[in-house]
């Protein structure tokens, strides 16, 4: 059995993945108060959090910067990735004034393509990991979003970079000199004849005019971002990042993460541990009960349903050891009693 | 009438819900939304009604390849490249032209240069499906379960043709947007369930989503399925006396310690699905809520109830 220290050993930045549900932003807030413990700067990013970890970390929608945690008594400090408003937020900064800005926000492409594509928002949010990552914290504790295919967030950037790469897109989105006269195609002759009277039938309207606005506009926003985002993702391969994989003991995260740690070996990329959140404690108790009462009819029923769960729960533990992680740490179900930093306190001692 | 099954809260007639021909299966990530369309698709099947199971980009088959499960079951997986593709290739009319054409970066190029056509000759594809008709002159498919896409605000999918139809206005594109978003917001024709667990974030992304779905008006909404959902062993009354029981038993013997601690951390989980379920039912207003159950047995489904 493994500690969390372990995982953080040599580590600058620790990316946790997982699928919704299994507790990542409580072991984000755990590995980041850890890191503290050991004398490390440590930030923690968390994507998303549901409102009770809000209030673990002592943040609001507000800290999308990063602020010095006062929950805990150790150094540690939290941000919010917004990843819904990082593209406004962009656009804001890089608009020589808020009319302009607005005009980007009215384009139905800009929304869509920030709000819906698939891939755009986890593509900003890598550049403003890499931003983060040029600052001076010794350890970054990355809380992906709770995604069903959490690889996802790492395959995601690339859909929006293989496109921006591509010569087409330098070639389509120049300005055309007639209403759609050379509709960007200054390609092979034949090719420019044919494509025209198409693009001009299958997209009429207002339609093809506002989508050449939205990627005139793109290029100037993507290039410098593409750079950065490429960085990042260069970072993530290097020796002193690595990827934590968190389930719990039930079929569907179980499941997912299993797919996950493939995922990861495929791309190579470095997995510094497992962690195995929520695990019951295996003893039973069967204790003479004070009276055949309603209640300890109840208790004897909620005994009853934890038997079942641990059934369950000892039978996937043994599948762990065929993902063939080397480092795996349990960590313990904890009390209802126990307020959310109480909690992490707990765990930090796994 | 209450069936053990059913968790029915509202009257509303659970029967509609179900008769459309196309069955949206929506919800983020992570809740169970495949099993669950399986489950509805499996039940639609049984009831010899021919059914479609539509995947949108699982990791699955080899895209837009139509496959039989079982009797009246069959499944596609659909990519929306392959769509977008057979789209093109159709509004062509020759898929030499196409290949001479397009089969280039610059076709993925064209493709990705007007964002969300993909989506939209993904839903095209399933709008497709639902006028194919057998020889008898019947419909190829009685349902058509779709097991939407989790990305982004999830609302995208359903609302795509609505938007293509309003910035294009005119030409093919146009003309087969406002098909697709007329079919896809006919009550008569299709509906959107939308599956969620009892815990705060899927039930707020839940609640958002029905909102928004609403306002848009793009669909009509269905059932709200509640998965994986606990036992409920304490009632009020019951809650109360364990607490009182923690105060007043001295803890001499650790296996009741140990149980009574048990049955508090139960009851713990209990209020917290309790809680999230009174904010679900607020946001699902007249919507009917369903408990969707993992029936082993071929016969019995989550949706048997409503015969």
């Amino acid at each position: 059995m493994s500690t969390l220290s372990q995982l953080l050993t040599d580590k600058r930045l620790v990316v946790v993945t997982g699928t919704g549900g299994v507790g990542k932003t409580t072991l984000s807030a755990t590995l980041a108060v850890k890191g503290a413990q050991l004398g490390k700067k440590t930030l923690v990013v968390t994507i998303d959090p549901a409102q009770r970890l809000k209030d673990l970390l002592g943040l609001t929608e507000a800290d999308t910067q990063p602020k010095r945690v006062t929950t805990f008594s150790e150094p540690v400090y939290a941000m919010i990735l917004d990843m819904g408003r990082a593209w406004d937020d962009l656009i804001l900064r890089m608009s020589a004034d808020k009319k302009q800005a607005q005009a980007i926000f009215d384009n139905r492409f800009y929304r869509y393509f920030t709000r819906d594509v698939v891939g755009s928002q986890e593509f900003i949010a890598c550049d403003i990991l890499y931003e983060l990552a040029s600052l001076d914290y010794d350890l970054i504790i990355l809380d992906t979003p709770p995604a069903q295919h959490a690889i996802d967030f790492l395959d995601a950037p690339n859909r929006i970079l293989s496109f921006i790469d591509q010569k087409a897109f330098h070639v389509l989105s120049k300005p055309p000199k007639s209403r759609l006269a050379q509709f960007g195609l200054r390609l092979v002759g034949r090719w420019t004849g044919l494509m025209q009277p198409f693009a001009e039938k299958l997209v009429g309207g207002t339609l093809l005019r506002e989508c050449i606005e939205f990627w005139q506009l793109s290029q100037v926003l993507f290039t410098p971002i593409v750079e950065r985002t490429k960085a990042f993702q260069q970072m993530l391969q290097e020796s002193h990042s690595a990827f934590v994989v968190v389930t719990t003991p039930h079929a569907h995260a179980m499941a997912e993460a299993s797919v996950l740690i493939e995922q990861l070996r495929k791309r190579q990329l470095r997995l510094s541990g497992l962690v195995l959140n929520n695990v019951l404690s295996a003893r039973i108790p069967k204790p003479p009960y004070p009276a055949e009462t309603a209640l300890w009819d109840a208790v004897l029923q909620a005994v009853q349903v934890r038997e079942q769960a641990v059934a369950v729960q000892t039978q996937l533990v043994k599948k762990i050891d065929a993902f063939g992680v080397e480092s795996v740490v349990h960590l313990p179900h904890l009390g209802a009693q126990l307020s959310p930093v109480e909690g992490v306190g707990v765990l930090c001692g796994y | 009438m209450i069936s053990h099954k059913l968790l029915w809260v509202f009257g509303a007639n659970v029967h509609q819900m179900f008769q459309q021909q196309l069955q949206f299966v929506c919800g983020k990530g992570g809740v169970g939304k495949s099993t669950v369309s399986l489950s509805l698709a499996n039940y639609f099947a049984h009831q010899r009604l021919r059914t479609l199971l539509v995947e949108v980009n699982s990791l699955s088959g080899t895209p837009n390849v139509i496959r039989e499960l079982q009797k009246n079951l069959w499944t596609v997986n659909l990519s929306p490249d392959a769509c977008a593709r057979e789209y093109l290739v159709l509004k062509l009319h020759s898929e030499r032209l196409y290949k001479l054409v397009f089969d280039n970066p610059v076709a993925d190029a064209c493709i990705r240069f007007i964002p969300g056509l993909d989506q939209l000759t993904m839903m095209g594809k399933i709008w497709f499906h639902s006028t194919e008709k057998r020889v008898n002159g019947k419909p190829q498919y009685d349902r058509i379960v779709i097991d939407c896409p989790a990305t982004g605000h999830g609302l995208a999918f359903l609302e795509v043709a609505q938007i293509f139809y309003d910035a294009a206005k005119h030409g093919p594109i146009a003309h087969d947007a406002q098909l697709m978003a007329q079919t896809i917001a006919d009550p008569e024709k299709s509906r959107v369930h939308i599956v969620t667990l009892l815990e705060e974030l899927p039930v707020h992304e839940t609640s958002e989503f029905i909102k928004c779905l609403c306002l848009s008006q793009a669909a009509m909404p269905g059932a709200v399925v509640i998965n994986r959902l606990g036992t409920r062993i304490f009632n009020e009354t019951l809650a109360v006396e364990l607490s009182n029981t923690m105060i007043d038993t001295p803890s001499v013997d650790p296996d009741l310690a140990a149980a009574l601690e048990i049955a508090q951390d139960q009851l713990f989980f209990e209020k917290q699905q309790t809680e999230q379920l009174q904010i679900l039912r607020l946001a699902a207003d007249e919507l009917p809520l369903f408990k969707f159950l993992h029936e082993r047995k071929a016969d019995e489904y989550p949706f048997a109830a409503l015969n």
